[in-house]
Parts: structure tokens; sequence; C-alpha cells
């Protein structure tokens, strides 16, 4: 690899993680808050929301992005053994970095206390905006390096097989440069000349459309990234080989196809939208389910080939087999925990999704604990074991205190249930997501005292301390691993990718350019109707306030 | 198990189709439960209605016997209005809005769960045949004093007819408190929330948070309203925003705190 890429993906990984810090300190600190352990607006000078904020931006924007930009060059330049645009690279390291500091910046200052989703005409400063626009368009700049190599290895390899891992990580990128055009807009467009004052008000249902067109496929590239290390690394640290590699391709070839087309799941609660076209989207949002369970599938069927040939036998004997705790492949159980983590992530997907039955459960505490077996479950624990094992790859160091490491996903996995078993119990119970609960629900002094959220706020708060636990401890293996020394005389480092079980004909799913048409039309399909009488509406533009006063920023001035 | 004898290639194809098969039957059996819930239990979510008037003000209507209409005004963080009394047996029409920033609305128990935003309308429907307490939640973070902003609905078997507090005075002093934010933080009727009850606070003796203490009189009243950073009062966070008014709007609130015994 090029000394120079090699510099930014180090980068990429590290400056994350060293972010997440932060990021999930104030995660041990919200159920702390939320069990009425802590009951005060703030806490060692950060404030409940603006703690909120910085974990929803730090943990699900700027880690899970940069964590896939890394992952890309670094599968990208070795599978189609080419060197990439460092000018590119460099370029897009620079303005992520750029744009995340400028918004971390006015999330520590106080001035964008507005949670990760900033609905407006709650006002954060145009630097916080500005700093997500150049964070957004810093990781486009990635794609756009990839692309000249793709089309080049394409030109010198006629008929072959494009690698697997190459096809997800362009799926994820493809998805992110769809999902992103129209939240760059609401930023670029109605936001920033909005808190600039240029503009008196902002129409909020557009907004709202326009996130939520981003934020469910935003999901998807938080996951994608993962489910490339579940086919392409998996099966091989399981002891075996991919069962299907055409499913692979299917499969990503199917997100890319129905990843825009459904946000509006996310708005089932919202008033302005027709009831009809949220009915639309909701069949569209359950066909993800089909590409979902074929990965299921085909992974299970890949740890049953692996155990196999492990020794393993029987009908449901062959899990025995698996090398839960190998010190050679210490990666295994954090891609193995994620999978059973995201079953139920999964499962509650598909009640979240499922229309009506969103009513019971909308904005309770309820989709935290969803969404936790998601992007905290597969996501998280893949993020942390690719990139100690990048890091540590990289820069020729072995990885220290390797039981250490192999305990992490495992109680990660503990904590992550009792946690989300504790939210879901509270949601259903009508607790709300995003609230300083011990200020007054859980406060028994308050008005609004509701000692029935006891129980379910304590037994989140037990397992988020469980978490943090956990993430102490992949600090002191990351740090121990980093301050090891370099090994010598190894052979250059290459991520070991697995086979594919048998020659498959994928002259179906080879070329991007009909899927990526096909999902560009169920785009405009879904969304063309619903958006035009948004667009078209008389609805008051509502002008900007800041959260600590009921009093419109207009008026102060 | 007689697919083991076939050579890898054809035994992994058919698994994998059966596979595919049972994915797209359980995703159509979830898509058909769905429209069986729409269609034959008419549950329903939000829609859209252009043709709506947006309320100002919260309201109670009486509709008929037992039929109410409840227009709830979502705002900077309390519901217009804060308290609802009906009795068994009603059915509730409750319209939606928001008078400033995204709020949400569910009655807890209860179906109705809707996302309250600034000048659109939205619509629940309930019925109420159990006497007891309903709490209603904001869920959705409304800034720093989200956390108190709730009501609740009490339906009761001792009342005939509905009944509601926490609606707006038509008092030109108490308009003016509201105007200027002074009311998302401080009631009017003895209760505690971010910051003291305006109601039976003349005269009190503040404890200040570095130990001294000061009547609440018109000059102290005058400096919390426009240096509140320089006085923070103990038991209550340092939150209120300086306020610039007029002297004469200070006086026109020093006398309403005065009058609110």
């Amino acid at each position: 690899m090029q000394p120079s890429l090699r510099a930014i993906i180090l980068t990429e990984l590290l400056v994350p993680l060293a972010l997440l810090v932060f990021g999930a300190y104030h995660g041990v600190l919200q159920v702390l808050y939320r069990a009425g352990a802590i009951r005060a607006t703030s806490f060692g000078g950060i404030d409940y929301y603006q703690g909120l904020t910085a974990h929803g931006v730090i943990n699900a924007i700027v880690l899970t992005t940069m964590f896939a930009v890394a992952l890309g060059h670094a599968l990208v330049s070795q599978e189609l053994e080419s060197p990439l645009s460092i000018f590119g690279a460099g370029l897009s390291l620079g303005l992520m970095l750029i744009g995340a500091v400028m918004a971390a910046a006015m999330i520590f200052l106080g001035k964008a206390t507005v949670l990760y989703t900033f609905y407006p005409p709650l006002k954060a400063h145009p630097i916080f905006y500005l700093g997500l626009a150049l964070f957004i368009v810093g990781s486009w700049i990635a794609l756009f390096t990839w692309i000249p190599v793709y089309l080049r290895w394409r030109k010198s390899h006629p008929g072959q097989k494009t690698p697997l891992a190459v096809v997800g990580m362009f799926a994820t990128f493809i998805i992110w440069q769809m999902a992103t055009l129209p939240v760059a807009y609401e930023v670029l467009v109605m936001l920033l000349p909005w808190s600039l004052g240029w503009t008196p008000g902002v129409n909020v249902v557009l907004s709202r459309t326009l996130f939520w067109f981003f934020g469910h496929p935003l999901v998807y590239f938080w996951l994608l990234p993962i489910y490339v290390l579940y086919y392409t690394m998996l099966p091989r640290l399981a002891g075996g080989k991919l069962f299907s590699d055409f499913a692979g391709r299917l499969s990503f070839m199917a997100f890319i196809v129905l990843s825009c087309p459904l946000g509006l799941h996310h708005q089932f609660a919202d008033p302005g939208i027709p009831a009809s076209w949220k009915a639309v989207q909701t069949v569209l949002t359950l066909m993800v389910a089909i590409p979902s369970m074929l990965t299921a599938f085909t992974l299970a069927a890949s740890l049953e080939h692996a155990a196999h040939q492990r020794g393993g036998s029987g009908l449901f004997g062959w899990w025995k087999a698996l090398p839960y705790f190998s010190h050679e492949n210490w990666l295994f159980p954090y891609l193995f925990c994620g999978l059973v983590i995201f079953l139920f992530g999964g499962i509650t997907g598909i009640i979240n999704a499922s229309y009506n039955m969103n009513s019971v459960i909308h904005n309770t505490a309820w989709i935290p604990a969803h969404f936790h077996l998601t992007v905290a479950g597969p996501v998280f624990l893949g993020i942390l074991g690719m990139s100690l094992f990048l890091i540590t790859g990289l820069l020729n160091k072995p990885v220290a205190a390797i039981p250490t490491a192999l305990a992490v996903p495992y109680i990660w996995m503990i904590g992550t249930f009792t946690f989300s078993t504790g939210l879901f119990i509270g949601g259903l119970r009508g607790e709300p997501r995003r609230t300083n609960l011990g200020l007054t629900y859980l406060n028994p002094a308050s008005p609004s005292y509701r000692p029935d959220w006891w129980i379910s706020t304590h037994i989140g708060a037990i397992g988020g301390v469980i978490m943090g636990f956990a993430i102490l401890l992949y600090f002191v293996v990351l740090i121990r691993s980093l301050l090891a020394p370099a090994r010598v005389n190894v052979a250059p480092f290459t991520i070991p990718l697995s086979e594919a079980y048998h020659d498959e004909n994928v002259a179906s799913v080879r070329n991007f350019t009909p899927w990526v048409t096909v999902a560009v039309v169920l785009c405009v399909a879904a969304y063309y109707v619903p958006m035009r009488d948004i667009i078209r509406s008389k609805y008051q533009p509502a002008p900007a306030y800041s959260p600590g006063s009921a009093v419109p920023l207009a008026n102060v001035r | 198990m007689a697919s083991s004898s076939l050579p890898p290639q054809e035994r992994v194809s058919r698994i994998e189709k059966q596979a595919l098969w049972i994915a797209t039957l359980f995703t159509a059996l979830t898509i058909a439960l769905i429209a069986y819930s729409v269609f034959a239990l008419h549950a329903s979510v939000p829609t859209c209605m252009p043709n709506m008037p947006v309320f100002k003000h919260g309201s109670i209507i009486k509709h008929g016997d037992k039929n109410y209409e409840v227009d709830f005004l979502a705002r900077m963080w309390r519901f217009e209005p804060s308290k609802v009394v009906v009795p068994v047996g009603s059915t509730l029409d409750v319209a939606v809005t928001s008078k400033d920033v995204t709020h949400g609305f569910q009655i807890l128990g209860t179906d109705v769960n809707l996302m309250a935003l600034p000048f659109v309308l939205t619509t629940g429907h309930v019925h109420f045949d159990k006497p007891g307490i309903y709490h209603i939640v904001c869920h959705e973070y409304c800034g720093a004093a989200h956390q108190n902003m709730n009501a609740l609905i009490e339906v009761s078997n001792q009342v005939d007819d509905i009944s509601a507090e926490g609606l707006p005075s038509l008092d030109a002093a108490h308009a003016l408190a509201d105007a200027k934010g002074c009311l998302a933080c401080h009631s009017t009727d003895g209760t505690v929330t971010v910051g003291p009850s305006f109601k039976g606070l003349w005269g009190q003796t503040s404890q200040l948070a570095d130990g001294n203490t000061r009547m609440v009189d018109a000059s102290f009243i005058k400096s919390m309203i426009l240096h509140p950073e320089a006085t923070p009062i103990k038991g209550f966070d340092p939150v209120m925003p300086a306020q610039a008014l007029t002297d004469d709007e200070i006086d026109q609130l020093t006398t309403y705190i005065q009058e609110l015994q």
C-alpha cells in the first residue's frame, strides 16, 4: 500500500476513535440521567442535550462515515491492485476533518444543542450546518477517487467478476451519494441562510421530509460496510468459505434499489403527508427484509459450513465448533456477536416499519432500544474490531492483551441486550426518548414523577454502564497495542478475504447501472407526489428559536 | 436430505431459492396483516389536511353528549390546556399544533401518538371507557425544559361535562408574560417547574446560590429580568436568559406578580 494512503487510513480510523472517548462517556452519562442517578441539567460542564447531540454526531455520523471511507480505501486499493489518487483521498480526509472540527466545536461551545437530527425551527450556529455539509462533501470525494480505478480495472479484466468487497463498498457509497443529496439541499439551501438570518422562516414539513429521505438510508450506510466484513471476512475467520457469492452481490444490488424510497416510515406520526403515500413506502420498507433475510441465511450457511470443516456436526451441534475464543481469530467474536445482536435489531425494525403499529412506540424509548441493536450492535462492534485489526495491521504491531480483546464483544453484547431490554420495556410504558428524565419523571420531588418508569430506566442504566465498561476495556487493548513495538520482517499487510464455496454465474448482478436506474425511478415514484404537495403547501414558514428560550430569535434581536 | 447427494453447486442454488421464497412469503404476510388492520380494523396514521385552519390558542369544544373536541396547543414548554377532565364514556377528537418548535404528543395508554409541528394541524381520536389519569407526554426534544412538558386527561365518573385548566387568560399582563416567554418556565398556579412559580412569589425571601438572601420586591424582579446571571438562585439551574424589556413592561410584570398572591 502507498505510505500516504496508509497514513490517511490510520487518521480516518484513529481520529473518530479519539472522539469516541467523549461519545461513549456521554452514552454512559445519559443512562444515569435517565434513571435519575443524575438530577441536573448538566454534569461536568456539559448539558444533557448538548452531550446527547455530541453522542449522536460523533458516534453515528463521524465514526461511521470515516470508518466506511477508511475501509473502502483499504479494500478498493487492495482488491483492484491499484494505487488511489492521494490528492483525492487527502482532500476527502481534509474536508471531513475540518467539517467534523467545525461541528464539534459548535456543539462543545453550546451553540448547536439541536441533536443530530437538527430539526428546525430549533436553530444551531451556521458553522454547525457548514461543518456538516463539508463533512458530507468530503465523504463523497472518497467515492470519486475509486471510480476511475474501478473503470480501469473493468477494462483490463474483461469478463472477470469484480471482487465482492469492492461491489459492497461501491454499493455503500452509491447509496450514500443518493441519500445525502436531499440533506445537502436541506442544510445548504434551507437551513444555512435561515440560520444566518437571511430568510425569515423554513418549511418544517419539507425539511423533515428531506432529512428522512437521508435518515433511513443512513442506516444502510452504517450497515453495508459491516455486511462487507460479514460476507468477505467472517466465513474465513470462522474457518470456511462464503456459502454463496451470488447472494452477496444480489443483496448489495437490492440495497441500492431499496435504500432510499422509504424514508416516510420515519414520519408515520407527522402531519402534512398523505397516509396513502406512507402506506406505499411501508411496502417498500418491508421489502428490504428480503435482502436482509437472504444475508442472514447465507451467513448462517457459511458459518455452518465452517463449523463442519472444524469437525462440528449435527443439526444444531455444529454451533459448538465455531472459534468463539480463538486467539488467532480474535476478530471473529466482534463480527459474530454483532450478528446475534442484529437478529433482534432486524425483528424490532420490522415492528417499527409496520405502519399503524408504529403509533404504539413512536418516539418512545423503544426507538433507541431498537437502533442500538443495529448501529450499536453489528455496526459498532464491526467498527471496533476492524479498526483494531486495520490499525495494528498497518502499523505492523501485535494486538496486545488478546484475552481482553476477546472479552470486549461479549461484554458489549450483554450490555447492549440489557440496555435495550430496559428501553424496550420503558418504551412500551410510554417513556419518551431524548428526554432528561432525571429532572422530572424520575425525580420524586417533581410533580411529574413517574414511579412506573423506575425499573425500566434502571435496567437501561445497568446495561449502559456495562457497555461503558466494554469500551473502557477496548481502549486498554487499543492503547497497549499502539504502545507495543512494531514487528520487523513481516509480510506486507493484506486483509484476509474469504473464498466462495463455488463459482456462480453473476452476470445479472455485474453492472451497477441498471440497479441504480431502478433506484432513481423508485425514488421519484415514491416521493414525487408527497414532495410536490409539501412544496406547494401554504404552511406559515417557521421562525428560528434557540433551545433556551420560548421567544423567537427574530424578536430578541 | 435427498438434496445432499446433488453436486454442491446445484444444492446451494436449491437451498438458496428456498430461503429466498421463505423471505418473500414472510414479507408478503407482514404486508397482508398491515393491509388487514387498515382496511378491516380501520387503524390509521396521521395524514395531510391542507384545508384545515390552524388554531392559535388551546380550547375545548362540545360537539354533543360526551363527544368533545380538544385543541391542544403545544408550546415551549407546556400544553394548552394542561389538564382536561372528561366523564367516563367520552369520545375525544384531539387536534394538535405547535406555536413555536417541533413537539411530540402521546396520550399514554392510547393509540394517539402525534408530532406537533409549527403551524401544521394534526388530529387523533380516542374513546375513554375506563376512569383514570391518562398522561400526555411531549416526546420530541423541544429545548432546555423539554422534560417539563406534559399534560393530563382525567377520566372521571364524578363529572357530567368537560372542563379544562391551563387555557389562555384574557388578562393583559398575563398576555405580556406569555409573549415575553416568562410562562415557559414560571407557572402562575404555584407549580414549580424550571423556575419558581409567580404565584406567591412576591414578598418571599429568596436564597441566593452564594448564600445571601434577597427579598422579592420590584428592584429584585427588575434585576432578575435584566441580569439574571448576576444573582443565581439556590435550587434552580442558572438557565434564565436576560430579557431586554422596557421599564414600562417590567412595571406591568411586577404588578402582575404582586397580584398573584
